[in-house]
């Protein structure tokens, strides 16, 4: 496919009609990367030392820990996700943005209001549930922001020329309809009509497992499933069997937050639909990994993978999604998550989910996508791998860390959980965001290539 | 694909898309905030249970305590004392433990009277 070329020279004329939304969104995503990159340096130093900050009440650990999940689910998976939509979709679908001033204004009520509803957070005013913790003022401010920022995906697919479909541009549509969704009807059942009991518990899982696995997880898949034909130019491994994985992700992901219960008073058959939607989550798991690793391996693909800087951030992804779906499979079985409960088990597999997984593919999508945007250069290699390796190491430390330390605390009560390693890793995250940031930042400011070469 | 041709309104036919696209996503969400609302217990029969419990607890709970700190008599004829009366007779006269718990060992002169039926043991 040829690419109309704007006068900017190297950018063409669909990445320059996406080109302010995009690179805000992306500037967003870097800084709310870093406001969460330094508190998770101070939640993990608080692990360690309880007492550090502990005369501020602003810093008490609950709020600190709260803000940081937040910052970095809301503020930077988020914003990356709705730089990368747009761009994937718009590419996709040859898609030029006429009304770019739409998402411009979405991106900035978005970031307005998860600055208001942190700060909120930070004075005390949060609710209990995990994701949820911002007033409920916030959430339909952050709706209606959402659809001004990230519906365009959707249109660029409805106003597509043809009628092909790239899978893709499957979990993007998926996605992009998950989240509005289940932000409003959890809001709506959890503090604005609250249901009773146990019920709250219910849909508070819900809503979570759908935005970990669905918004998150399938726009990340989306970009795995982009990069890997593209970088590698090479067609997708049993490609029609993707339209299956599609259907039972998006089918059995949303169903597994009453395995995330077990143990709990809920009834037994609703926490048995939980279990079984896992073990079937099985069938996509297998399905991508035929998609992606069949693609790779054959001919030494995994090796020239490891040498392109994009491949490289989404095989870690891709297969940091593998192993974190089948530990929640395993998990998800009645005797093992009686082991593994209430322990640093869990958060070791949201970790693998939502950094190893989500966040290295993004990274691996922005440093194919702005030398597009931006016509420039990355302006530093050696930075490049000082975040690939600081991120490596520490997302590597925190997941095993938490997994072997879970998987030794079960049924004891006298385990003391060293809070080293996590803060170690903290550090290691720390520097190698701000190694991506300097990189990007310098990328976003830095003035066109040359017209007469192409910048990557 | 690129928009040469400008009597196609393309800004507009893409903000009616988004449009469409907004309208899609807000009839799935009133479908289903409508069937939560509808559906949902108002009647409040859980919350009336819930406090008829409550007062029931409240209500066992003040009578136990009546038993620890008021005297009276019994329905099995029994006599009970307040618990702080008990305590100063037994530390006054500690023997009188020792007549209690033989007067426990054996059918005291106000137990209980068997129960025959049918005129026969």
């Amino acid at each position: 496919m040829s690419q109309a070329y704007s006068s900017r020279g190297s950018v063409s004329r669909i990445d320059a009609s996406i080109s302010v939304p995009v690179r805000l969104f992306i500037f967003s995503s870097l800084v709310w990367l870093l406001v969460a990159s330094v508190l998770g340096v101070i939640v993990a130093l608080k692990l360690q030392v309880p007492s550090f900050m502990g005369e501020c009440p602003w810093f008490t650990y609950g709020r600190i820990e709260t803000l940081q999940r937040n910052a970095f689910i809301y503020g930077w998976a988020s914003n990356a996700l709705f730089a990368l939509n747009l761009w994937i979709m718009s590419s996709l679908a040859r898609f030029e943005l006429k009304s770019s001033w739409l998402p411009v204004l979405g991106g900035a009520v978005w970031n307005l209001t998860l600055t208001y509803g942190l700060v909120q957070v930070l004075l005390g005013q949060l609710n209990g549930f995990a994701l949820l913790e911002m007033p409920k003022e916030v959430a339909p401010a952050l709706v209606v922001a959402f659809v001004f920022a990230a519906l365009w995906p959707a249109v660029a697919f409805a106003r597509r020329p043809t009628g092909n479909v790239f899978v893709s541009q499957w979990y993007i549509i998926g996605a992009t309809f998950v989240f509005p969704v289940i932000t409003v009807v959890a809001q709506l059942m959890l503090l604005w009509c609250p249901t009773l009991g146990v019920m709250q518990a219910l849909v508070h899982s819900w809503f979570y497992q759908n935005l970990i696995l669905l918004w998150l997880g399938g726009s990340a898949l989306s970009a795995v499933y982009y990069f890997i034909a593209k970088e590698s130019g090479r067609t997708i491994s049993a490609y029609y069997l993707a339209t299956v994985g599609f259907w039972t992700y998006f089918l059995f992901a949303s169903w597994t937050g009453p395995a995330t219960l077990l143990g709990s008073p809920i009834p037994v058959w609703v926490q048995s639909v939980g279990v079984i939607a896992s073990l079937m989550m099985l069938v996509p798991i297998v399905i991508t990994a035929v998609n992606f690793f069949g693609t790779l391996a054959p001919r030494n693909g995994i090796a020239q993978s490891w040498n392109n800087t994009t491949l490289r951030f989404v095989l870690v992804g891709a297969v940091s999604f593998t192993l974190a779906a089948l530990l929640n499979v395993v998990s998800s079985t009645r005797s093992l998550n009686a082991l593994v409960r209430f322990t640093e088990f869990a958060q070791a597999q949201e970790h693998l989910t939502v950094y190893s997984f989500v966040s290295m593919v993004i990274f691996g999508a922005a440093y194919y996508i702005l030398p597009r945007l931006t016509g420039a250069f990355w302006p530093s290699a050696k930075l490049v791998y000082l975040h690939f390796w600081s991120c490596a190491a520490g997302s590597l430390l925190l997941v095993v860390t938490g997994l072997t330390q879970g998987w030794a605390a079960h049924g004891r009560t006298d385990f003391a959980v060293s809070a080293a390693p996590g803060l170690l890793a903290a550090v290691l995250l720390l520097v190698g965001h701000f190694a991506f940031a300097l990189n990007a930042l310098g990328m976003l400011t830095a003035e066109n290539a040359p017209s007469n070469r192409r910048a990557y | 694909m690129s928009d040469s041709n400008n009597s196609r309104p393309v800004v507009s036919g893409q903000v009616a898309s988004w449009l469409g696209v907004i309208a899609f996503v807000a009839v799935a969400i009133a479908v289903i905030a409508y069937a939560y609302l509808a559906f949902r217990t108002t009647d409040g029969v859980d919350a009336n249970r819930r406090i008829a419990e409550k007062a029931l607890r409240a209500d066992l709970e003040s009578k136990a305590k009546g038993k620890l700190t008021d005297s009276g008599r019994n329905a099995d004829g029994t006599y009970h004392i307040p618990l702080d009366t008990a305590v100063a007779l037994i530390a006054a006269k500690p023997e009188i433990l020792a007549q209690l718990r033989q007067s426990n060992e054996g059918p005291g002169a106000t137990a209980p009277a068997p129960v025959f039926t049918n005129g026969t043991k």
